[in-house]
């Protein structure tokens, strides 16, 4: 009984920190991605297709490393 | 709000407006980038490149200090450097000049990464601090690994100068006897040109450091004083990059040689009292001694000092003034020698004892 318990015990605690570490996963995401579709700037997020876009409008590139 | 949270969240209404005439892209993973185009301080949190198409770098922006990552970046600033870049990416198209290729080079070709893939140990995002990371890890491994490393891309301060965080061109002081007040910069003059690169942010004046030699020499400099524009040499001492061990934050001090094989958290006020330590001793509690991995020799060093785990550390070589762990462990690094003892001052059990530890390579 307190084998099952325990076990209980611990699927919950693994629970809670997967949970733990999505929450802070989805926090830190906030700066490093899923902000940029709501950003008032237009973000490319691919460096290759940033580059080939600035060749083709002439525009120069702002690359922020994050 | 981080400052990268505000520039994606938050942007000043003249942000945006400039930031149209860009095409921005923000990269989160190294994977696949180009490092012979993409060149800057990979152990900032921010950093960012305004470039052309063929890879020609105009200007770079990040910088931090030693307290925390943000305190040196501004949204006025950014503006600033974006508005002015404009000019340059302007004169350099209408020059015609084009950028030689080069032989592209990425994290992923790297020795460490190289031996991590083959033990299927790669990190899911390559982040930017990985790749000095990576190049201190190759370096050392091919013996050519330079103890001087910690101190690449110098800021400004090293020169005596102080920028204005919004107005990173504007003088703010001088520190007095440095290289700038020698060469006769004061408080409000603007940089225009530093070495031969026009600047216009504090990342583009340790842009231009970074590529000098640390044996020192002549760095001229052009700059506004009111309207007048003004030319001056700064004369800087051998060894001028070298910085002090409060001013370390980049990890790659922790491969520098000698290690104390030991550390641990300082001690609170409370601690302290209740073992009769004064208020202003940074004492410490060793809770780890590094016997494991390559490093084993440097905590079997502090342990055949006598240096046991629990044991809280009064003075290491009569200093007791540390200001965090990471602080000790730079000071050791940077202030003692491998085959010269040194004097360690523990509580052990309650009783004070002085031990002597020989630090090894």
């Amino acid at each position: 009984m307190s084998r099952r318990l325990s076990s209980r015990v611990r699927a919950g605690l693994v629970a809670a920190l997967v949970l733990g570490v999505a929450a802070l996963g989805a926090l830190f995401a906030g700066d490093r991605g899923a902000a940029e579709e709501e950003s008032p700037i237009r973000w490319e997020k691919d460096l290759a297709a940033a580059t080939a876009k600035a060749a083709e409008t002439g525009r120069p590139l702002l690359v922020v490393f994050r | 709000m981080s400052f990268d949270g505000q520039l994606v969240r938050r942007p000043s209404p003249g942000l945006i407006e400039v930031s149209r005439e860009y095409v921005c892209v923000r990269v989160t993973d190294m994977r696949g980038v180009d490092l012979s185009v993409w060149r800057f301080d990979y152990d900032l949190t921010f950093a960012a490149l305004v470039a052309n198409a063929d890879g020609t770098l105009y200007h770079q922006y990040g910088n931090r200090g030693i307290e925390h990552a943000d305190t040196h970046l501004s949204l006025a600033s950014f503006e600033a450097l974006l508005r002015g870049s404009l000019e340059d990416h302007a004169a350099y198209v209408a020059s015609k000049a084009r950028r030689k290729a080069t032989a592209a080079e990425t994290i992923e070709g790297t020795a460490q990464m190289q031996r991590r893939a083959k033990e299927g140990k790669l990190p899911e995002c390559f982040h930017c601090h990985m790749v000095n990371g990576a190049h201190d890890y190759d370096a050392q491994a091919a013996k050519r690994y330079d103890p001087d490393s910690v101190w690449r891309w110098p800021p400004s301060s090293r020169l005596g100068l102080t920028l204005a965080k919004d107005d990173q061109t504007l003088v703010e002081a001088v520190a007095d006897g440095s290289a700038a007040a020698r060469a006769g910069l004061a408080v409000g003059d603007r940089l225009v040109r530093v070495g031969t690169r026009r600047v216009r942010s504090e990342g583009d004046v340790q842009w231009v450091l970074e590529e000098l030699p640390s044996k020192g020499g002549k760095l001229p400099v052009v700059y506004l004083r009111g309207d007048a524009e003004r030319q001056t040499d700064l004369t800087l001492a051998k060894g001028w990059k070298e910085g002090t061990p409060e001013e370390v934050w980049r990890n790659s001090i922790f491969i520098r040689d000698p290690k104390p094989g030991f550390g641990g958290p300082l001690l609170s006020d409370s601690e302290k009292r209740k073992l009769g330590i004064a208020a202003d001793v940074a004492a410490f509690r060793v809770n780890y001694i590094v016997t494991w991995g390559e490093e084993a020799a440097t905590g079997r060093a502090a342990q055949a000092a006598g240096i046991r785990k629990g044991d809280v550390v009064l003075s290491v070589a009569g200093k007791s003034d540390f200001l965090s762990p990471k602080h000790f462990q730079s000071w050791f690094r940077l202030t003692q020698k491998a085959g010269r003892a040194v004097a360690i001052e523990v509580l052990q059990g309650g009783e004070k004892k002085t031990l002597r530890m020989t630090p090894v390579e």
